[in-house]
């Protein structure tokens, strides 16, 4: 009899081997903070060489450092990093993140550390300026999940203008998009926009949206992890000691540094007296 | 650097990926064909009443039904609040039970073109259901399983790319992290990406093919 | 028990949505004996062959083997004890010939692997198929395929051989050597119930004929008696039919 034996083995080890992985999968070092990036966003957080590299990476390893806490780092697409932090897969929260009201609902953000505002990028030899990018019958491109997105939709398609809106996973992504002609322009912050331009990409910025966006970190509704004092001190920490500026300009050279920390919005329930870690601070 | 000494240095990274990504195919392979193959028995032979047979329509509804991408963000968030659970580990369940859904139908099909007289030979000589099951149909009905099982295998290989939305760093995302440094060059790295998927995907038929020719009886597929 | 018969069959009704193919079949078959189930088609005496081994289970009215009752919780070591042969022949494709006859020694009666090797041998040759051990069914002819099955049913050693029209399924110069088998095992003290249209069979080795007809049995009796002067005239009819087309 041909085989039988060799089906009922392979089928138990087959079932062994993927419960295996599974048992394997699942454990998890305890007391270790898992920082959910978008390693696709430069010059905040991407991969090189197989290590994690960014603003924010190296800003958040600083901090980690200076404050005692173990981290490790995980990548998942932008559109997964908040429902991440809601459902507490990952505890901290660190990419480019704009402050809004609605996302100050569901985490609980720290300090702003940045402040940025957003630009609308068009190709480098497009004629296009920031009102013509911007409106009859135009495609824009945006982050899927992003507050330029947002603000695209209250303020711009939700009103007469006719400008239609494409989500992308990713701002690299969006701007290949639009190099290869399929929409005109990319509504993105100004940080990862000048960083397109300093790789050498065919692009201009076309203009400036004056948002005053606070950028801060994130961490789970309710701060369970007792994390949101540490992060906040760590942050002040590291923009006095000169450290933030030096890690900037290792990215973006040249661009001036906003004070820390930011202009805090009074929507933000964690922006109130008394600030965790930093009891001085507060509306 | 240009884009071929990047891909140079960073092969390593893609191999990487493209292991992850074959743990993963393999481990919902496993689960999905364990899945399946009770379900269809149990559809098949087991009882026919509606509390056993109508949660099993329902599972293969859902599970074939229900985009996957939807599906890995119910395992991985949606469980969170049961117990915890790694992305890894979400991604094998969510694409595991789905491929279950899938094999089963194989599974079915393969079981019902064995002749029934071969049950009524097996069971006329005093053999159990199980006996008969295990001695005299299922060795048939893996033979006429291979095949669709091949559009399987090459169909599960694509859908593990779709893991790095709940974290998964597979060979897919592997390739973005490369576009996004190096600012471009998507028809570059997507193209060896391509061909890496192609080659597991070639190998693998050849695998089955390999395995459908081991085991093949003289006049097999004739009836009798 | 030597006086207990092999099987009893008593007051067997089956019926299919609103036919009822058996309407109260009762017979006895003594160890040794052969009997030959006659009749025309649709008459009920396939289906009477399976509800005895519960292939197909009776509404109403009991089998005994040996004395003992066929029930749900007895039935596959019952089966074990019968030996049945197919129309279809139904060999298990993917097997060799001799797995075929060796696997339910293996798997039902659990013999060591060397006795059912032994068994399976012996009773190949007995079908006149030794030399065929290591075929597949598919490059067998019919006749063969047949001869197999009836070598599988023989290495079970059961007390008791059902055979559904064994030789249907066969081209005419096929038959015979299936026939020759059939006729050996009825010589060497098998107890046989047989459905066939096979005459010639009947007449030399039946100790026997039962003469079926819409789910009755309408006369059985010795083959010399019966095939000569019948009682019934339906039984008269049948055999006329039979007789015209040789």
């Amino acid at each position: 009899m041909r085989f039988l034996g060799l089906e009922t083995r392979t089928l138990t080890a087959g079932l062994i081997f993927s419960l295996g992985t599974l048992g394997a999968a699942s454990s998890q070092a305890a007391d270790t903070y898992t920082v959910g990036v978008e390693a696709s966003f430069p010059p905040w957080a991407y991969v090189e060489g197989g290590e994690y590299k960014g603003i924010a990476i190296d800003a958040m390893e600083k901090i980690a450092e200076d404050q005692g806490l173990d981290i490790e780092f995980k990548d998942l697409p932008f559109p997964s990093l908040i429902p991440a932090l809601s459902a507490e897969k990952i505890d901290i929260l660190a990419t480019g993140l704009t402050v809004t009201e609605e996302r100050a609902k569901v985490i609980d953000f720290t300090v702003p550390w940045w402040e940025t505002n957003d630009v609308i990028v068009v190709p480098k030899d497009s004629d296009l300026n920031v009102f013509t990018a911007v409106c009859c019958g135009a495609t824009v491109g945006v982050q899927g999940g992003s507050s330029q997105k947002a603000w695209m939709e209250a303020n711009v398609t939700n009103s007469d203008i006719d400008v239609n809106l494409k989500s992308y996973d990713s701002y690299v992504t969006a701007i290949t998009d639009m190099l290869n002609g399929r929409i005109s322009a990319v509504d993105v912050d100004d940080t990862s926009a000048q960083e397109y331009i300093n790789e050498g990409r065919p692009v201009k910025i076309a203009g400036k949206i004056f948002i005053r966006a606070p950028l801060a970190l994130a961490v789970s509704k309710g701060d369970p992890q007792g994390l949101l004092a540490k992060l906040n001190q760590g942050i002040v920490n590291l923009a006095e000691s000169g450290e933030w500026a030096t890690i900037v300009h290792n990215y973006i050279p040249g661009v001036t540094v906003p004070s820390v920390p930011g202009k805090m919005p009074e929507y933000v329930d964690t922006y109130r007296k008394p600030v965790a870690g930093l009891p001085d601070l507060g509306n | 650097m240009d884009i071929y000494d990047v891909l140079l240095r960073d092969f390593p990274f893609l191999l990487k990926g493209l292991g992850v990504a074959l743990v993963l195919l393999a481990a919902l392979l496993a689960l999905g064909f364990v899945i399946g193959l009770a379900i269809c028995l149990i559809q098949l032979y087991g009882p026919r009443t509606r509390v056993v047979q109508w949660p099993l329509k329902v599972y293969e509804r859902v599970f074939r039904g229900v985009p996957i991408i939807i599906m890995l963000f119910i395992f991985y968030y949606g469980l969170a609040g049961i117990f915890d659970i790694s992305s890894f580990a979400a991604a094998i369940l969510a694409l595991g039970f789905r491929s279950g859904a899938y094999q089963s139908q194989i599974f079915r099909s393969a079981f019902q073109s064995i002749p029934a007289g071969q049950m009524t030979a097996a069971r006329a000589s005093g053999m159990t259901l199980t006996q008969a099951i295990r001695w005299i149909l299922f060795p048939q009905a893996i033979r006429h399983a291979i095949g669709p099982w091949t559009n399987e295998f090459s169909s599960e290989i694509k859908e593990t790319s779709l893991a790095y939305v709940i974290g998964v760093v597979e060979l897919t995302r592997q390739a973005h992290y490369i576009i996004t440094s190096t600012q471009g060059n998507v028809l570059t790295v997507f193209a060896v990406v391509a061909l890496l998927y192609f080659i597991v995907n070639k190998a693998g038929n050849s695998g089955l093919y390999w395995l459908e020719a081991r085991l093949a009886v003289p006049g097999f597929e004739k009836r009798q | 028990m030597a006086d207990v018969p092999v099987l009893r069959v008593d007051d067997i009704h089956k019926r299919y949505a609103d036919n009822e193919v058996l309407k109260g079949i009762s017979l006895t078959l003594e160890r040794g004996a052969t009997k030959v189930l006659i009749g025309p088609s649709g008459s009920g005496k396939s289906t009477l062959l399976r509800c005895i081994n519960h292939l197909n289970k009776p509404d109403r009215g009991t089998i005994e083997l040996d004395g003992q009752r066929i029930t749900d919780a007895n039935i596959d070591r019952m089966r074990a004890q019968i030996g049945f042969v197919f129309q279809d022949f139904n060999l298990f494709s993917h097997l060799t010939v001799l797995d075929n006859v060796r696997i339910c020694q293996l798997k039902v009666k659990r013999l060591t692997h060397d006795e059912a090797t032994r068994r399976a041998h012996e009773e190949l040759e007995r079908v006149g198929l030794g030399d065929k051990a290591d075929a597949y069914p598919a490059e067998l002819s019919g006749g063969q395929q047949q001869r197999v099955s009836i070598a599988r049913a023989l290495a079970m050693d059961p007390m008791l051989m059902l055979f559904d029209e064994p030789t249907s399924a066969l081209d005419p110069e096929l038959t015979g050597e299936v026939v020759k088998v059939m006729q050996q095992l009825a010589d060497d003290g098998m107890t046989m119930l047989v459905v066939s249209h096979e005459m010639g069979f009947a007449r030399q080795a039946a100790d026997e004929i039962i003469f079926m007809e819409g789910g009755h049995i309408i006369e059985q009796g010795p083959p010399d008696v019966l095939f000569s002067t019948p009682a019934q005239e339906r039984t008269r009819a049948f055999l006329n039919v039979i007789a015209e087309h040789g």
